[in-house]
C-alpha cells in the first residue's frame, strides 16, 4: 500500500532522514518506534509532505505520490492523525467530525459514517454540540481518530496516539487501534510506548538517528535484546 | 434621543462592521494585516458611482457591480501582492498591501480626481415617524442591506461547509491541509468574499453621505482595523459586534459632547477597552500554526 525509498529529508543544516525505505502492506498494521528526535514525525510529515524530502520515493498504491500537495495525498486515501491532538478547538466536536469528511464527495455516506464513529466512541456522541476545547485529553485523541476515520481512509497514520495520557486512556486507545486493525483497516502507527506498540502491530521499524536500524516481525521484535534493553526499558 | 442617537449609531456601525469583518476574516487565515482593504471600501463606492452615472444603471444593479468588481479587486490583490510572496518574512506581506493602498488610492485619483464628488441620490426618501425615532427610506435601506449581509455571512461561516473550511484554516492551516483543504482556494475565496463586503460598504457610506473621495479609504481603514482589534483578532461575530459599538459611540459623542471629537471618542473608547482587555471583548481567535 505505502513504499518509501530511498528518503532524504533535512531540517534547515541538519540531516534528519538518511534514506529510510518502509514498507505498509494490505491490512497491516505497522509501527515505527524510536526515542525522541530520532525522525518519526519528521519521517511522516515528508509522506504527508508537510515538509519537503530532499530526494526520495513515495508510493501509494502502486502510484509515486512525492509530488503531489498534501491535500492531493489526502484526497489519494492516506490520513495521518498528527501528534498532539490537532483538533480544531474552536469547533465543535460534530464540526470537527465533519471536517473529517470534508473530501467526501458522497453526501449520503456522511450519516452513517458518523453514526459509525459515536458507536465506536458514544463519548463523543453525547458530546457533538460541544467545544472540542473542552474535551478531556483522551477524549480529545478520540476526536482526532474519529475525524480521521471520517475521511475513509486507504491508510491511517497515527503520530503518537497515546502521548500524554492517563494510563486507563492509553489503554484504552490501544483496544481502538485494535479493533480498527480487526475491522480491515490498514495502519501505520508511531508511538513512544514502544512495548504497546509491538503487542498491537504486524511488523516494526526502529528508527534511530535518521536511519532504519532493525524492522521485522512484532513478535521476533520484543524477542531481541537491544529493543529489550533500548526500548522496553528491561534490563538485557 | 437617546432612542433617535442609538439606531443612527446602528446604522453608521453596522457600515463599519462590514469593512471590519473584512480584514478580521483576511487577518483569520493569513495572519495580515491587509492595508489595501480600505482602498478596496473606496473602489466600491467609485465602481457604483460609475455604473449609476455613466451607465444609468439602477441602485440594486449598481450595488451588485460594485460588489463584483470588488472581489475581482481582491483576487486581484492575491494574485499578484499576496501569493507570491514569501510569508516568512512577515513584514514583506504587510509592505506588499501598503504599496497596493497606494497604488489603488493614486489610480483612483489620476481617474476620478482628487476632489470629493456626489454621489447620487439613489433611494427616494421618505421619512416615517416611529414614536419618538424618526427613520428615513434611506436609513432602512442601509440598515437592512449590511444586517442582511452579516447575517448571511454568519450563516456561510457558521453552517456551509465552505464557511467551516474557512474556519478550519484560520485556525490551523496545517490541520486545515490534513484534512484534504486546499488552502490556497480557501485564502483566495476570503478576499474576494471580505472584498466584497467592503465594496458594498462603500457604496453605503456614499449613499449616506452623498459624496465620496479617493482618499475616504485611509478614514475607514483605520477604523476597521480598530475594529478588529476591539472584537478580538479573527473573531467575525467580534467584527460585527464591534462595528457596531464604534459606530454608537460615535454618534453618542456627535449628539451629546462635540461633533469635532467623534473620531477621538471613538478611539479612545477602543484603546479604554484594550487596556481593560487586550484581547478585544470577544476574544481573539489568533492562528496557531
Amino acid at each position: 500500500m505505502l513504499e518509501v525509498r530511498g528518503l532524504v529529508t533535512n531540517y534547515g543544516p541538519i540531516r534528519a532522514l538518511d534514506g529510510i525505505d518502509l514498507e505498509v502492506m494490505d491490512g497491516e498494521i505497522v509501527t515505527l518506534i524510536g526515542a525522541n528526535g530520532a525522525g518519526k514525525t519528521t519521517l511522516l510529515k515528508s509522506i504527508m509532505k508537510l515538509v519537503k524530502p530532499l530526494r526520495g520515493q513515495i508510493r501509494f498504491r502502486g502510484t509515486e505520490i512525492s509530488g503531489l500537495s498534501t491535500e492531493a495525498i489526502v484526497r489519494k486515501g492516506m490520513v495521518l492523525v498528527p501528534e498532539g491532538r490537532a483538533i480544531l478547538r474552536r469547533m465543535t466536536v460534530l464540526e470537527n467530525l465533519l471536517m473529517g469528511a470534508y473530501i467526501s464527495n458522497d453526501a449520503a455516506q456522511i450519516g452513517p459514517d458518523l453514526e459509525q464513529v459515536f458507536a465506536r466512541f458514544p463519548v463523543l456522541g453525547g458530546k457533538q454540540k460541544n467545544m472540542a476545547a473542552a474535551l478531556s485529553g483522551g477524549e480529545q485523541q478520540m476526536l482526532a481518530i474519529g475525524r480521521g476515520l471520517m475521511a475513509r481512509p486507504e491508510l491511517l497514520i497515527l503520530d503518537e496516539p497515546s502521548l500524554g495520557l492517563a494510563p486507563l486512556m492509553v489503554q484504552e486507545i490501544f483496544s481502538i487501534i485494535g479493533h480498527l486493525h480487526q475491522s480491515g483497516t490498514t495502519i501505520l502507527l508511531v508511538e513512544q510506548n514502544a512495548k504497546k506498540a509491538l503487542q498491537v502491530s504486524d511488523r516494526a521499524y526502529v528508527l534511530e538517528l535518521g536511519s532504519i536500524t532493525l524492522s521485522g516481525r512484532c513478535a521476533e521484535l520484543l524477542k531481541r535484546d537491544e529493543v529489550r534493553s533500548a526500548y522496553l526499558g528491561e534490563s538485557a | 434621543m437617546f432612542l433617535q442617537q442609538l439606531i443612527n449609531g446602528i446604522m453608521l456601525g453596522s457600515t463599519y462592521s462590514l469593512v471590519a469583518i473584512g480584514y478580521t476574516l483576511i487577518f483569520g487565515v493569513l495572519n495580515l494585516l491587509h492595508f489595501a482593504h480600505g482602498e478596496v471600501f473606496m473602489l466600491g463606492a467609485f465602481f457604483a458611482l460609475q455604473l449609476s452615472l455613466g451607465l444609468k444603471w439602477g441602485l440594486a444593479a449598481s450595488m451588485l457591480g460594485a460588489l463584483i468588481g470588488t472581489a475581482l479587486v481582491g483576487f486581484l490583490i492575491e494574485r499578484v501582492a499576496i501569493r507570491p510572496i514569501k510569508r516568512e518574512y512577515f513584514i514583506a506581506p504587510l509592505v506588499a498591501t501598503i504599496g497596493v493602498t497606494i497604488i489603488l488610492q493614486e489610480v483612483a485619483t489620476k481617474l476620478f480626481g482628487s476632489a470629493p464628488v456626489g454621489f447620487p441620490q439613489t433611494v427616494g426618501i421618505e421619512n416615517f415617524q416611529l414614536g419618538p425615532i424618526g427613520i428615513n427610506t434611506l436609513q432602512i435601506v442601509i440598515l437592512s442591506i449590511s444586517l442582511t449581509l452579516m447575517i448571511l455571512m454568519h450563516l456561510f461561516v457558521s453552517k456551509t461547509k465552505m464557511g467551516r473550511a474557512m474556519r478550519a484554516t484560520a485556525e490551523n492551516a496545517t490541520t486545515a491541509r490534513l484534512l484534504g483543504v486546499k488552502v490556497n482556494g480557501i485564502i483566495i475565496q476570503t478576499f474576494m468574499i471580505a472584498s466584497a463586503l467592503a465594496g458594498v460598504a462603500g457604496v453605503l457610506v456614499g449613499m449616506a453621505y452623498n459624496t465620496i473621495s479617493p482618499y475616504m479609504g485611509a478614514h475607514m481603514a483605520g477604523k476597521g482595523f480598530a475594529i478588529m482589534l476591539l472584537g478580538g483578532l479573527g473573531n467575525i461575530r467580534g467584527a460585527m459586534l464591534g462595528g457596531i459599538i464604534l459606530g454608537v459611540a460615535e454618534t453618542f459623542c456627535v449628539g451629546y459632547l462635540a461633533s469635532s471629537y467623534r473620531d477621538a471618542f471613538a478611539y479612545g473608547v477602543m484603546v479604554l477597552i484594550l487596556i481593560l482587555k487586550p484581547s478585544g471583548l470577544f476574544g481573539s481567535l489568533i492562528h496557531e500554526d
